[in-house]
């Protein structure tokens, strides 16, 4: 009986693991507040945890950024991995459902870049919509009253209504990134710290959760150092004797770019559990110690040559490959060397399109055959 | 100005109202870091893509009635797509309040920023020009509708490039002057903004026809820059603390000149003129948008007001130094100085020039920039390049003067006649004492301005950072405006109240520095400043 009850609770245990990116799937639901209650909008989003359905009631306003967060989180995931072996499928676009488990349970370097991404487009688009007036909830230049993320205590309700008129008139309200940093702080880490309290968590998925909240956290820095400084001189005659400078965002491409980048350089690290806080600590000593800004991961990736459907691989059997590149989506490189099949398509295209005073084009119909190429 | 009070102060108690004015200084710099809060906000805004098929109407678009389209996925309707509208509204919300500007942030200034794609369908080409129809309503704070304010077809030229490393795709744009108001009447404003595309201009001439290479057009981002209430509180009330002092101090000082048998003399009228700038530049306007709904002319009336205090301090010096050369016949003549002081006129006329056209002209239309024509941006850099010019010639000049006062002073001193002729002697060191002070005071005051710019300009810099190692002197930039605001005010006070004629002596106060004069009764030589000075003479 006792044997039961621990099997139950690891079953159970499983699911919660495997949801700790499943909130990405929310990009997917075309889900709009309308008309419904909170309560009911937060508990059709079933992939959410219950901390971040205690966070989607008390903000709901915000879900819609945080959707569309993830949303061009997936989308720059895929973007900076088309050409590899694993190109950033993570949803089943039938299901609505992550299927890259790979991700979730070993803790690979593709982990760390899903979670680092993901955590900045949160942070990145909350920005975003706060910018465009959309989200009435936004907060002021949070800089002033901040304490550093490694001191503070994650809370829900940190999003404190302050006398925000009054103080506006007195010295303004210059928005920046901390606030999305602060929401993406809130909701996406509120994934990994929801099973990294409970008592009974095994010692590999606190390992994980560990290491997932070091790369959410390296991911929102990504996006504070990408910030440009910007400036405007108005003193007299247009001097810079006054000057304001604001923070500008850039696009998101870059800041995929750059979160990339960290990903060709992740440390390899594990889990040491020290005196008062579990630190992590690089297997390799000979290489330099990586910094809050860096990703880390705690295996090694698979080859992600075949198919496993059991670890959410979908091999490269059938992608299109490059016949002439050597880089990564070279054709020998990405089917593994099990070779690849040229296919020539033709297509009817629009060409020798003219300009027509006033006012049509008119172009002819050319044909064309491509040729391309695919793993076997 | 036979003896000036400073040459009949003991140094005990030139120590003691220099200590004094030191704790004041202080005063101004502490009221800058405790009491103000940064001078300016900046608040960005995204644009909103919205349809409005209504494109002739005169109807506002807002949050509230926004049809959003996702720009990339926009199908047109019309043929120079003007049924897309850009739509912001200023302030935000925040904190699920609605902010309100307020007359007290003095300006509104724009900034655009518009975010360029360059991909292969739609490439980019450097130089383009951007044309915006712009129209801004604002509302009262008991309105229900928003009200016409302001309309404006805005051409900028973009300057965009990618960044490092790319060659397609998303570019950084250069952020565009957008616009500048000089008061904030209202307490909500709308923006829509429409970019129509000239589909026959471009396909004749895409060159000279606005918005034809743009690139895509991903969005449009704007920051408004104002100065924060609280700051222009604390600057008004020290404005307003400071002007009596100062206004009594001129007064104080012209009718101890006036009193003189004499004529007043050429330095003490300049020294006046400096002290009458002054008050000018500290009467405290920034009241007056609390009080009148209407003062679009805050931003120039504050740039005159600045602009003739900077000429009135660079003619003084220029006649300050020429009078101290003891030896010059054309002293205490205006017209003698024509060719300095043309120097300082022509730089001040180049820059009231380009003042009244950037900011003059922004009175009638707050879109305007000279910099957006090319007519336009050649004057700018003549009246630009003519005021640097003329300021190098002008410094150039004045360190020449300066330098030959200070020969003027060894070869006195080296002097046979001045050597044995105590009376003479003592008459010249007070002289060397008046210009050695001045000079001293000057530089430091002029090394402080530098180094708190300085200062202003690394604090701005800095990016944000929410660790605590940053400083008390990155993050105090209003402390550095206090601070050099009332050093220039102490030293204008400085002026008036050591340079005046001294009482002991002006009932029979003879022509400065008169070689013929009587010289120095007994009270002279118990002056202790010329004793003071002794030591480093010989």
């Amino acid at each position: 009986m006792r044997r039961l009850k621990i099997l139950f609770l690891l079953l159970f245990l499983l699911v919660d693991v495997i949801e700790a990116v499943g909130w990405l799937s929310v990009g997917l639901s075309s889900a709009n507040l309308g008309k419904r209650s909170a309560g009911t909008f937060c508990k059709e989003l079933k992939t959410l945890n219950r901390r971040q359905q205690r966070f989607c009631r008390k903000n709901v306003i915000l879900m819609d950024s945080i959707r569309r967060g993830a949303q061009s989180s997936y989308t720059e995931c895929q973007y900076q991995f088309h050409k590899r072996r694993w190109n950033c499928t993570l949803l089943d676009p039938l299901t609505h459902k992550v299927i890259g488990d790979v991700l979730l349970l070993e803790g690979t370097r593709e982990s760390a870049f899903v979670h680092a991404i993901s955590a900045a487009g949160v942070a990145y688009r909350v920005t975003r919509d706060c910018a465009k007036g959309l989200n009435d909830a936004c907060g002021c230049d949070q800089t002033r009253h901040e304490i550093p993320e490694t001191t503070r205590e994650t809370s829900l309700h940190s999003i404190v209504p302050r006398e925000s008129k009054s103080e506006f008139v007195s010295e303004g309200c210059s928005d920046n990134v901390e606030y999305g940093n602060m929401i993406s702080r809130d909701f996406v880490d509120a994934a990994e710290k929801a099973h990294g309290k409970q008592k009974n968590s095994t010692s590999a998925q606190a390992e994980q959760t560990i290491i997932n909240l070091h790369n959410n956290r390296a991911g929102r820095q990504a996006l504070k150092t990408s910030l440009r400084r910007e400036c405007k001189c108005h003193g007299i005659s247009g001097s810079c004797e006054m000057k304001t400078c604001w923070d500008a965002l850039p696009s998101f491409r870059e800041i995929g770019s750059i979160i990339k980048d960290k990903f060709d350089g992740a440390t390899e690290v594990q889990v040491v559990l020290g005196e008062d806080r579990p630190h992590l600590k690089s297997k390799h000593n000979q290489f330099r110690r990586h910094t809050h800004a860096d990703l880390v991961f705690s295996s090694p990736s698979p080859d992600y040559c075949e198919a496993d459907p059991v670890r959410g691989i979908l091999g490269t059997k059938g992608r299109e490959c490059n016949a002439t590149s050597i880089g990564t989506d070279g054709c020998d490189l990405l089917c593994c060397m099990r070779g690849f099949e040229r296919r020539v398509t033709v297509v009817q295209e629009k060409c020798n399109c003219k300009f027509v005073y006033c006012c049509k084009v008119v172009c002819e119909q050319c044909t064309r055959s491509i040729e391309r190429f695919y793993c076997l | 100005m036979a003896g000036a009070v400073i040459e009949n102060l003991s140094n005990q108690k030139l120590s003691y109202i220099l200590g004094l004015l030191f704790l004041v200084q202080i005063a101004f710099f502490l009221v800058g870091a405790w009491l103000a809060p940064k001078p300016t906000s900046s608040m960005e805004f995204l644009f909103r893509s919205c349809i409005d098929a209504n494109v002739t109407g005169r109807n506002w678009v807002d949050h509230q009635n926004c049809h959003e389209i996702e720009l990339a996925e926009h199908k047109p309707l019309s043929y120079d797509l003007r049924e897309i509208v850009f739509m912001t509204q200023m302030p935000h919300k925040r904190d699920n309040q609605q902010l309100r500007y307020h007359p007290s942030f003095q300006f509104l200034l724009g900034v655009m920023q518009p975010e360029i794609r360059s991909t292969a369908a739609f490439k980019h080409v450097r130089g383009s020009k951007l044309r915006l129809e712009v129209r801004m309503g604002a509302r009262g704070g008991g309105d229900e509708k928003w009200r016409d304010w302001i309309e404006a077809d805005v051409v900028r030229e973009l300057d965009c490039h990618f960044p490092w490393g790319h060659e397609s795709g998303d570019m950084h744009c250069d952020a565009l002057d957008f616009f500048e108001i000089g008061y904030v009447p209202f307490p909500f404003y709308v923006m829509n903004i429409r970019i129509p595309i000239d589909r026959e201009g471009c396909a004749r001439d895409p060159k000279n026809t606005a918005n034809c290479d743009l690139g895509e057009l991903v969005g449009l981002n704007m920051v408004v820059i104002h100065q924060n209430g609280g700051f222009t509180m604390v600057w008004a009330w020290m404005k307003t603390i400071v002007v009596p002092f100062l206004f009594l101090t001129v007064r104080w000082y012209w009718d101890r000149v006036q009193s003189l048998a004499r004529p007043p003399l050429l330095l003490e009228k300049a020294i006046f003129a400096l002290g009458v700038s002054t008050t000018v530049l500290d009467l405290p306007i920034e009241w007056l948008p609390l009080w009148f709904e209407r003062v679009p002319f805050m931003l120039l009336l504050g740039d005159l007001r600045q602009g003739l205090f900077y000429a009135v301090l660079c003619s003084f010096w220029l006649i300050f130094a020429g009078e101290h050369l003891i030896d010059d016949p054309t002293r205490n003549n205006l017209k003698s100085y024509w060719r300095n002081l043309s120097l300082v006129g022509t730089a001040g006329v180049a820059l009231l020039v380009y003042d009244m056209c950037e900011r003059g002209m922004q009175l009638s239309d707050p879109f305007y920039s000279i910099w957006s024509s090319s007519t336009g941006t050649k004057l700018a850099y003549l009246s630009i390049y003519l005021a640097t010019l003329f300021t190098v010639i002008y410094f150039s000049f004045l360190f020449y003067k300066i330098w030959m006062v200070w020969k003027l002073i060894k070869q006195k001193r080296s002097n046979q006649y001045y050597q044995n002729n105590e009376s003479r002697r003592l008459k010249v060191e007070a002289i060397i004492f008046r210009f050695k002070f001045l000079m001293l005071f000057t530089l430091l005051c002029a090394f402080l301005t530098i180094l708190s710019y300085a200062m202003k300009q690394h604090g701005e810099a800095q990016l944000h950072d929410d660790e605590p190692q940053e400083s008390l002197l990155t993050n105090s930039t209003s402390a550095f405006f206090t601070g050099t605001f009332g050093m220039w005010n102490i030293y204008v006070f400085l002026l008036l109240s050591m340079y005046a004629p001294s009482h002991k002596q002006y009932v029979g106060a003879q022509h400065l520095m008169d070689e013929t004069e009587e010289l120095m009764d007994g009270s002279a030589e118990s002056n202790p400043m010329t004793t003071f000075l002794k030591p480093s003479s010989d």
